[in-house]
């Protein structure tokens, strides 16, 4: 592990106080949309194998219930998060403390009041049944509105950096701050403002669905990536010259990927193609990250197994390239006969939203808030039930959709068997998913819990009372849970 | 990779491709198909949807049909082995989900030019609605799957509506829109205009005149794997 010298561990601290108060609002509002959003997750999952649940009531049918899950998930705790670890992150690495970031705080009441109102919009019936942007007109002007604050003190924090370098996660930061709004604007002028004629709407949907997670989350993961595991584990990226390379190609390669979504559908026939091409394409750049990031783990995989931060961090990484060979997997001629329009893009993008970004964001969680508000995580048996229930969960959630995705494409491509049939085995798969979720959200309650555990306990602590707040608090190190219960 | 004007132009120009290698030529392209006129009738095809239709496509988002259904009758060509010869086949055509069961198609982009929202839809938990309006003879049948689903298909996934439709006294004579399911005595179950607006909207969906220049391009896939069959 890297020593840092005093002098510049005092910097450091006053970096990271600098970022501490929205940094911690936007935690905190991350961590509640996660938890209310996975309840939505369940709900509607229950709803889908057993149709008569809670049918009673127009709000909570599953048409809604169902996208509104999907919002509470990437535009509350996916935005939420990235933010706060963005902000945080580059502030670190430009060495230069966040300037008035109270103002922040406004934005992430405008983005948070935003998605509510947004999801209110979707239970209520002001929905647009269009993949990842059913949130109404009035939500958008305020998402905007507040993503441009936070990425304005982004972008100027970057631009006031005391490095005479940018570093690779500094990279994909600040291409992720440009392309969500661009992505968003494009998309919401292109399909509501001036809606684009027939079947472009959908290959408009579907760019923007892949570039969402290809040029924001994707990024924000792998910006997380390529900062802890150099740090905690003390060795410089392996391969480092292979870093540009890899941006390039991978920020350049993932938004084309939004054909291979629209395989078998009445599009022109090169917008597939495009897809499953660019499907193939990826794998140079994953190669390139893999012998990065792995490149730098390897040998090492009993300080990642020790390190909270790193166990989620380097799980991303892997789901990461395991997606990414799933991903040219189901382009195969074999397999893309049975997989369009069933149950396994849904498979896929759990992996690459959930397994990818999630497990990061939990990582650089577990690193940052105790530097931020000087107090250890209470409960190291918390963590472990987040770490397993996570990783555990999201491999049953993808892999049962991905399965059943499988055997309902089998099914629906032999007409002897009715269509009742079919929904019937599918509905297996679908309970398979709840418990999957569920799951989940096991993890995430420990987390809540544990960090409820440490605000409460802190204050506990600065009233003359339980648990000392640790002595000295090592920056440059990782608080090993084991070590931070004492 | 340090200096920033640098990376930002780098950022803009992967943006820049990305919609510009993607979206540009789909526009340029798909934007371009209009109407067909029928050579002998002077027919336009498709029509617009008439009022009460269109209005239906807002309740079919605003319910979020799009979730478990699509619309759009694929033109996959599988092969499979019939009395010892290898023969084609369209799963979708098979299912009946094409709109002339005769002369089944797939559906081409030009179907969609006039439809104000396109719900293509990601995954099939219910069945295929493009030609929905084919295969259910009025209203009052789609009526009946609204309200109960299980009760017209035992093990349907699909929820039930019953808040599209209202129960009220029977004053006078019974409503000719009543649905035939069971109502508490004196009482009739009738559809509120949204389930009326829904109906006609499902029930316009129906791809049957079949273009010309379409057919000819879309069909040959399918020949030609026969050819290479025999």
């Amino acid at each position: 592990m890297t020593e840092t010298p005093p002098s510049q561990r005092a910097e450091q601290a006053g970096i990271d106080a600098s970022t501490k108060v929205p940094v911690a609002v936007l935690l905190v509002c991350a961590l509640l949309w996660l938890v209310s959003g996975s309840a939505l997750q369940i709900l509607a999952s229950i709803q889908a194998h057993s149709p008569a649940f809670l049918s009673n009531c127009e709000w909570f049918t599953f048409g809604r219930v169902y996208p509104a899950a999907q919002n509470a998930l990437i535009y509350g705790w996916g935005f939420n998060a990235a933010f706060a670890v963005s902000l945080w992150l580059m502030a670190r690495l430009s060495c230069a403390a966040l300037r008035h970031g109270g103002w922040l705080v406004a934005a992430a009441v405008f983005w948070n009041v935003g998605v509510k109102l947004g999801m209110l919009g979707i239970l209520t019936g002001a929905s647009t049944s269009v993949a990842l942007l059913e949130m109404p007109r009035f939500a958008v002007l305020l998402l905007l509105v507040a993503y441009s604050m936070v990425a304005v003190w982004g972008v100027a924090n970057f631009s006031q950096r005391n490095t005479g370098h940018a570093y690779a996660s500094q990279w994909y930061l600040l291409g992720a701050a440009f392309w969500f709004p661009w992505l968003y604007i494009l998309a919401q002028g292109m399909l509501f403002v001036a809606p684009a004629r027939g079947v472009m709407q959908a290959i408009v949907g579907e760019w923007y669905v892949q570039g969402l997670y290809g040029l924001f989350f994707i990024p924000v993961a792998l910006s997380s990536a390529y900062y802890f595991v150099p740090k905690i584990l003390g060795q410089p990226i392996r391969h480092y010259f292979l870093a540009p390379a890899g941006f390039w190609w991978l920020v350049t390669v993932l938004p084309l990927l939004g054909g291979s979504r629209l395989v078998g559908a009445p599009v022109p026939v090169w917008v597939p193609t495009t897809g499953v091409a660019a499907g193939f394409l990826l794998l140079v750049g994953l190669l390139a990250v893999g012998l990065n990031l792995f490149g730098t783990v390897a040998g090492s995989f009993d300080r990642v197994r020790a390190s909270t931060t790193l166990s989620f961090v380097v799980a991303g990484v892997a789901f990461f390239l395991l997606w990414g060979v799933l991903q040219c997997a189901t382009a195969l001629r074999s397999v893309a006969a049975h997989l369009p329009l069933t149950l396994a893009r849904e498979g896929q993008d759990w992996l690459l939203f959930y397994g990818v970004f999630s497990m990061a964001m939990f990582g650089a969680i577990y690193f940052l808030l105790p530097r931020l508000l000087l107090r250890a995580w209470p409960s190291a048996m918390l963590v472990w039930t987040h770490w397993v229930a996570a990783a555990l969960g999201v491999l049953m959630v993808a892999g049962v959709l991905i399965l059943g995705g499988w055997r309902q494409g089998e099914l629906l491509n032999n007409p002897a068997v009715p269509f009742t049939e079919v929904a019937q085995a599918v509905s297996a798969w679908l309970a398979a998913r709840s418990v999957g979720l569920m799951l989940l959200a096991i993890g995430h309650i420990a987390f809540l819990l544990n960090l409820g555990w440490m605000l409460c306990a802190g204050r506990a602590a600065n009233a003359g009372g339980l648990i000392p707040p640790p002595a000295e608090l090592p920056l440059a190190k990782e608080p090993r849970w084991q070590e931070s219960q004492t | 990779m340090n200096n920033g004007l640098a990376l930002f132009l780098g950022v803009a120009g992967v943006f820049a491709f990305s919609w510009g290698a993607f979206i540009l030529p789909a526009h340029w392209q798909l934007g371009r198909l209009g109407q067909y006129r029928d050579p002998v009738d002077e027919t336009l095809h498709p029509s617009a949807a008439p009022g009460l239709a269109a209005q239906g496509g807002e309740v079919y988002a605003d319910l979020g049909c799009v979730y478990c259904h699509t619309q759009q009758v694929r033109q996959t060509t599988l092969t499979r082995l019939k009395e010892g010869k290898r023969a084609a086949f369209n799963p979708d055509f098979e299912r009946k989900w094409a709109g002339d069961a005769n002369q089944p198609r797939p559906s081409y982009a030009r179907d969609y030019i006039q439809d104000r929202r396109v719900f293509l839809g990601q995954v099939r938990l219910g069945p295929d609605l493009r030609n929905v309006g084919t295969r259910f003879p009025d209203d009052q049948a789609l009526y009946k799957l609204l309200f109960e689903p299980q009760a017209v298909t035992k093990d349907s996934l699909m929820p039930p509506h019953a808040f599209l439709f209202e129960t009220r006294p029977i004053v006078g004579e019974r409503s000719a829109k009543a649905l035939a399911v069971p109502a508490p005595p004196g009482c009739e179950v009738v559809p509120t205009p949204r389930a009326e607006a829904l109906a006609a909207y499902l029930l316009n969906l129906k791809d049957t005149y079949d273009y010309p220049e379409e057919r000819r391009r879309n069909m040959l896939p399918s020949a030609a794997i026969l050819e290479g069959d025999r």
